[in-house]
């Protein structure tokens, strides 16, 4: 919908919404560019200034809260508008979730830098990278409210699922072979995880794109990566 | 990535507004059918091939900017333009299948069958008790004053207004406030026994608190009769309606469950309206 709103303070209202979002997307994305350079450098002093602001997405999330709030409350949005502070809403929560979800990996990075290095580890930054370009993406998306793109990273959540069940196994053989790799191959496992779940809160920001633009949501299944041996792993109730 | 698939969630289409048509009359029986409705007024054509069915028991919001046509169309319903010269009403509307325009139909009887509140309380200068007992005497409906009194209060009581007057029923009317007054003309409506209640805008000169006791009185009414009401407030439409149609200069644009006219409207022009945009 192209035109402006009669009254055009409301206008002002939801540009402002949308740019804290994508100013909060860009600070979540942040956050996981730190954890992986502190990392990939096994610089805990990095790892330990991205745990701290984390704080700064939390207040963030907070502002947009009460944003929305106020905006349901004094403008009592209908339709497209209704949308647009919802998924706004939305897209907040998942942020924040990412941004935890990097804080982890920053915390895990301390102490894994108080044990040798194992090989397994240079699978990661490939993950997180991956996690990265979709959040990236799916933050273009938001801006230019385009669902061709957001359904692109929708569908590359597959792939970081892959990823995700390939370096399991892989740091399983480590874990076997050598028992002393346990402890840092547990740490990379956790790691692995958090990135895994990043992608699958890029996957819900797609989602609400697609639905603030079509107003219906996406109702198709994602396909998901390495499903058999991940259930199997997840779920081991009777062997 | 698979391009194809992303183009076919892209292009995928979401049903035409036309589709969804048959859902208005899904839920509940169709209690007045429209087709092809055109109003002029001398030469101005009003409205325009109107085409809409009202569901039994449901309240039908018709919404747009003024001159759109929602209250010539909310007239037509039951014959009001009548009493306008050069009002001109083609096309058919029908009350329980019965075209509403035919020679044989008694306009006298058709309106107490299809009552109407104004936007304006307009109660008769007489006592509360008259007020409500004019249409019951007039129509013959009641044979003695105990009947009539059982009727009147019967009536009062279902416009929730009962119990604030039963103790002045000899005051005039119009000493009530102006919500009282209102649920007084509702309860005016309904003494005749009506099947459906046309609503101009029934709220307009009331206060919310006032407003807000229509709007439940409109909620308890639904479960016996079949409302249209006509309203400028959309988030009146949203709270009190189930189907809302969209008008705009003379066309009915679009019509559909209330929860996704309000959160979803296919066509442009009603998202303009609804959101408060120019267009």
């Amino acid at each position: 919908m192209a035109s402006e709103h009669i009254v055009s303070a409301f206008d002002q209202e939801l540009n402002e919404l949308k740019n804290k979002v994508s100013e909060m997307g860009g600070l979540a994305e942040a956050q996981l560019v730190d954890a992986l350079e502190a990392m990939q450098r096994r610089d805990t002093d990095l790892a330990a200034r991205t745990v701290e602001s984390d704080r700064l997405v939390d207040e963030m999330e907070h502002e947009i809260d009460a944003f929305v709030v106020q905006l349901l409350a004094l403008r009592q949005p209908m339709a497209s508008d209704l949308r647009e502070i919802i998924v706004a809403l939305k897209i907040a929560t998942d942020l924040e979730r990412i941004a935890d979800y990097a804080t982890n990996v920053a915390k895990r990075t301390v102490t894994l830098a108080l044990h040798p290095q194992v090989r397994p580890a240079h699978a990661i930054p490939r993950m997180v990278r991956l996690a990265l370009s979709m959040i990236n993406e799916v933050l273009d998306a938001y801006s230019d409210r385009d669902t061709r793109k957001a359904i692109a990273v929708w569908r590359r959540d597959e792939e970081l699922d892959e990823m995700y069940v390939s370096l399991f196994r892989e740091l399983l053989t480590y874990m076997m072979e050598d028992a002393r790799s346990i402890s840092s191959c547990t740490h990379l496992l956790f790691i692995a995880k958090n990135v895994e779940r990043v992608g699958d809160h890029a996957t819900n920001i797609a989602e609400s794109i697609y639905y603030l633009v079509e107003g219906r949501p996406l109702l198709l299944s994602r396909p998901k990566g390495g499903d058999e041996e991940y259930d199997q792993v997840e779920a081991p109730t009777s062997e | 990535m698979n391009e194809k698939a992303v183009e076919d969630i892209v292009t995928a289409h979401p049903p035409e507004a036309g589709e969804a048509e048959p859902a208005v009359a899904d839920r509940n029986p169709v209690k007045m059918r429209t087709r092809n409705v055109n109003v002029h007024y001398a030469e101005k054509h009003a409205l325009r091939d109107v085409t809409l069915d009202i569901g039994e028991r449901e309240v039908t919001a018709l919404i747009g900017p003024s001159g759109c046509g929602k209250s010539t169309f909310l007239r037509c319903l039951n014959r009001m333009n009548d009493t306008i010269d050069i009002c001109r009403v083609t096309g058919r509307l029908e009350l329980d299948g019965q075209d509403i325009y035919a020679d044989s139909v008694d306009v006298v009887q058709l309106r107490a069958s299809i009552g109407m509140v104004f936007q304006k309380p307009n109660p008769f200068p007489k006592s509360i008790f008259d007020n409500v007992a004019y249409g019951p005497r007039v129509h013959g409906l009641v044979s003695d004053r105990a009947g009539l009194e059982q009727l009147v209060e019967q009536s009062l009581r279902k416009a929730g207004l009962f119990d604030e007057v039963k103790d002045r029923l000899g005051d005039p009317g119009t000493s009530l406030s102006g919500g009282q007054q209102q649920r007084l003309c509702i309860a005016r409506a309904i003494a005749v026994g009506p099947e459906v209640i046309l609503m101009d805008e029934p709220c307009s000169s009331l206060d919310p608190i006032a407003t807000a006791r229509i709007e439940e009185l409109i909620d308890e009414l639904r479960q016996n009769y079949t409302i249209v009401i006509v309203t400028h407030s959309m988030q009146q439409a949203a709270r009190v309606s189930q189907k809302t149609a969209f008008f705009h200069l003379g066309d009915l644009i679009e019509q559909g469950e209330t929860p996704q006219i309000f959160t979803n409207p296919r066509d442009e022009k009603t998202q303009g309206y609804i959101t408060g945009r120019f267009g």
